[in-house]
């Protein structure tokens, strides 16, 4: 259970640089990351961008253990390692994007904006159960 | 780990019967390869999720100038008069099943679920757009040639097999695929 715990976490944090990617390839170098640091209030003109890659490793890391508590209670299994790792990242957006950036830092989520964070969250977490199974069948 | 496109059994892919022979070898992509190019599949993923930012519903307005740039400067001839006549009176059709489509691109790119379908369907948007824009002033036509290149690519290596939901699906689809059509069908596409 630790060793898999420990695992999801780096996973968690693997998985969230290849999130934090996602977010830093558009239209200008890593304007979408300003949006990241948003959704905690953390944002400001010069470190907004770092402080958002950052959360995205730093949460991505929190997830990733809550990851390897889930499926650390059954056996490794493909399917299922995906789909808890789908429910993670739908989790992550409730929580933060939804709970803490509409509800209390009031930030707008029209359909664009719905859009540009769920998914992203979603392919999180999809990377998140990918990576772990895979390092765990190699270390089986 | 080893991975083979294709259905058949591996060991009838070009497989080599002696010094002599003239069949070539197979070539095997390893875990790291498959990895990159699974990289490779989200990031070209991305590329068409961006692009839904700036046509969004229920209006598709930053599409229709390009629509009007295609009718005036395709190199194909009579697809002008076709978009004018066909396209740009049925714009908000032509909008919704365009972006539906780039929508279905990205999330089939970004998931690696049937990812091959969705490679497949970035070709033929690519072509479309390489049809219409190649040749319309301030573009440079190998923009859109390049987009369908990636597409060919990505139709051509079963990208979704890493990092992607294809990996679970394709083992599943290739024990039914024996005894279901549907299931042989939808195999070309993971």
């Amino acid at each position: 259970m630790v060793k898999t715990v420990r695992q999801a976490f780096l996973a968690g944090i693997l998985a969230g640089f290849l999130a934090a990617l996602l977010f830093l390839v558009d239209y200008g170098p890593g304007n979408s990351l300003h949006g990241v640091a948003r959704w905690l209030g953390l944002d400001s003109q010069g470190a907004g961008k770092f402080v958002g890659f950052l959360l995205m490793l730093i949460l991505g890391g929190v997830f990733g253990i809550l990851f390897g508590v889930i499926a650390g209670r059954w056996r490794p299994n493909l399917g299922r390692w995906l789909l808890i790792g789908l429910v993670v990242g739908a989790v992550w957006w409730v929580l933060v994007v939804l709970l803490i950036g509409t509800g209390i830092n009031h930030l707008r989520l029209n359909f664009g904006d719905f859009l540009i964070s769920s998914v992203p969250l979603l392919v999180y977490g999809l990377l998140l159960g990918s990576i772990a199974f895979q390092w765990r069948e190699q270390n089986a | 780990m080893r991975i083979f496109s294709s259905a058949r059994d591996p060991g009838s892919i070009g497989q080599a019967v002696g010094p002599a022979s003239s069949v070539s070898s197979p070539i095997i992509l390893g875990e790291g390869s498959l990895v990159v190019l699974a990289v490779v599949r989200l990031l070209v993923g991305l590329l068409w999720f961006q692009q839904l930012f700036w046509k969004l519903p229920p209006n598709f307005t930053g599409l229709h100038s390009y629509v009007v740039k295609e009718s005036q400067y395709t190199f194909l001839p009579g697809y002008g008069s076709f978009i004018q006549h066909v396209f740009l009176p049925n714009f908000l059709l032509l909008g919704a099943f365009t972006w539906t489509a780039e929508l279905l691109v990205a999330l089939t790119l970004l998931f690696g679920v049937f990812s091959r379908f969705g490679a497949l369907l970035s070709i033929v948007l690519a072509l479309q757009l390489y049809v219409g824009l190649a040749y319309a002033p301030g573009e440079w036509y190998w923009t859109y040639g390049m987009l369908v290149l990636l597409g060919i690519v990505l139709a051509a290596v079963p990208t979704g097999r890493r990092l992607g939901v294809d990996q679970w699906l394709e083992p599943r689809l290739k024990a039914a695929a024996q005894t279901n059509r549907l299931a042989r069908f939808l195999h070309w596409f993971v």
